[in-house]
């Protein structure tokens, strides 16, 4: 039986520390937070084995990515002196706006149904799939979160396993 | 517990961060769920205090602040209802605002925010800080300099309604240490580490009076904050590892065992609007230095000739182990005693539930 706690914010990593130390000297635990350098401290807590999730990259990002970078290294290119190249960056920044507009138009769209925004709760996948395995690993007996942030995903996975959840 | 017949419940909300993406219909749709399934999984209680939980988005206003505690509180009461008879919020705001429109009950707000100026300087904040006070049964300060800056700047008639009720302070855990003399060498601050609180100038301070006057003197930090790598880089540059003790957040309880072997406390914090840790110093029997930072005025400004100097701003470190170095010198004819009996007097949880049961008795009638 093990204590499963989930920390998704570095605010609470005090009180998460302070928890989890009090409950170590009656059960080991297994702390499931973010691989960043704000949470790295926790690694000294008795009794507690810690799981880093990897952020995932979303496509969006990567591509927005490639587009700051390959934009700015094409206005370099043709602000090189030459007034051809100036002309050549006009026509493109117009050639540009029109997907842009669309674009935009379709984000505010999106913007004004509520209803589809609201009916999806976001799951990270990352930790439903790393409590799953833990689960499978040692039986979870009880999950702690000190944040709301992944609560949809928490909530989705103790009611298959009808695992008591608190918020602390 | 106030008084015999007196029960006193306290709500608690906590701002929990979400992430800017999140759906805050989905964040407390997902509490719920929580808090129907069980109830104490979602509220957490400790003696007679509940702590709410309340999203909030990424650095948030005052005004956001209120409106997620505001949300918090009636969800609460939703599974655990409050049946008192009068509610009394700390904080204008958020806490007080949020109160403003969900209480029934009338509602007593008592502000000893630091940060307040800064808060007050937007005037979306100042007209919501109006709407607390005129709201509100009674508004309560913890001093004169907090009032008189609240009515300089909302400029309305509805502050000279504002009253003054000190803090409590918890003096149960506490014990006067009689000493027979003074040097200054074991130096002690309590609070947070940070720039606002005049830490980094006590530090030079320090160091300063290490290199000039006292080889052997130590200073003894309690308190978490920003400042925390500063001090320890601070105390490295300086040569100062073995002198300087950085403890932390301690609880109440083993401020006792630090005072005691203390001899000093410096508390250099350029605004206060009242100021416990010096005061708590006074009833463990160590004199203080303090700079004139508007709390101090009001808490420590009689005991002047007792056991504390009083520093006007600005002052420079050299300025400061002057003041020190004359402190220590007149060390026998402090009454450490004495200010002590007039800051229990003064201070105490019977004399502030006293006035406190007063305000709520005239509330209610």
């Amino acid at each position: 039986m093990t204590l499963i706690a989930v920390l998704s914010h570095p605010a609470r990593v005090t009180d998460c520390a302070t928890y989890l130390t009090n409950r170590a000297l009656t059960e080991a635990s297994i702390l499931i937070c973010p691989d960043s350098p704000d949470f790295r401290n926790l690694s000294l807590l008795p009794n507690c084995e810690l799981h880093f999730i990897k952020k995932h990259q979303t496509k969006k990002s990567i591509d927005r990515y490639l587009r700051f970078h390959f934009g700015s290294q094409l206005r370099t290119l043709l602000r090189n002196g030459s007034r051809s190249g100036l002309l050549v960056e006009r026509f493109l920044s117009k050639v540009v706006t029109i997907p842009r507009i669309y674009s935009l138009r379709q984000y505010c769209t999106q913007q004004m149904r509520p209803s589809k925004f609201s009916q999806e709760p976001a799951v990270n996948n990352g930790l439903l799939s790393e409590l799953t395995s833990l689960h499978a690993q040692h039986l979870v007996s009880e999950i702690v979160t000190f944040d709301v942030i992944d609560l949809p995903t928490l909530l989705k996975f103790v009611d298959v396993g009808n695992i008591p959840l608190k918020i602390r | 517990m106030l008084q015999e017949g007196v029960h006193a419940t306290v709500e608690v909300p906590m701002g929990f961060a979400t992430s800017p993406k999140a759906n805050p219909l989905i964040t407390w749709q997902s509490l719920r769920a929580v808090a129907e399934k069980n109830i104490e999984n979602c509220f957490r209680t400790e003696g007679e205090a509940t702590y709410i939980p309340c999203p909030i988005p990424a650095n948030p206003s005052s005004l956001e602040k209120a409106k997620s505690f505001a949300k918090g509180i009636h969800f609460k009461r939703e599974f655990l209802p409050t049946e008192a008879d009068v509610i009394h919020a700390h904080l204008g705001l958020p806490t007080g605002l949020a109160l403003t429109g969900i209480s029934q009950q009338p509602l007593i707000v008592t502000e000893h925010q630091s940060n307040l100026r800064m808060l007050l300087a937007h005037r979306e904040t100042r007209e919501s800080y109006k709407q607390v006070i005129h709201e509100s049964a009674a508004f309560l300060c913890v001093s004169e300099f907090l009032k008189k800056q609240i009515t300089s700047v909302l400029d309305d008639p509805i502050t000279k309604s504002i009253q003054v009720v000190p803090n409590v302070l918890d003096f149960s855990e506490l014990e006067f240490i009689r000493r027979e003399a003074f040097q200054s060498l074991s130096w002690i601050y309590v609070g947070n580490l940070t720039f606002q609180k005049g830490v980094s100038k006590l530090l030079k301070t320090f160091a300063l009076y290490k290199k000039k006057v006292e080889p052997t003197a130590t200073l003894t930090l309690i308190g978490n904050g920003p400042l925390h790598q500063w001090i320890k880089k601070f105390a490295q540059n300086h040569d100062l590892e073995d002198s300087i003790n950085l403890c932390g957040a301690q609880p109440h309880s083993t401020l006792k065992k630090y005072f005691s072997e203390a001899d000093l406390m410096v508390h250099l914090s350029e605004y206060e609007t009242f100021g416990i840790a010096p005061l708590e110093a006074i009833v463990s029997g160590i004199p203080v230095i303090t700079l004139n930072n508007g709390g101090s005025d009001d808490t420590l400004g009689d005991l002047k000739n007792k056991c504390v100097e009083i520093i006007e701003k600005p002052s420079s470190e050299k300025a400061i182990v002057e003041r020190i170095i004359h402190l220590t010198a007149r060390s026998d004819k402090l009454d450490l005693a004495g200010a002590c009996q007039i800051v229990k007097s003064r201070y105490s949880a019977e004399i502030i539930a006293k006035q406190l049961l007063s305000i709520y008795q005239d509330c209610l009638s």
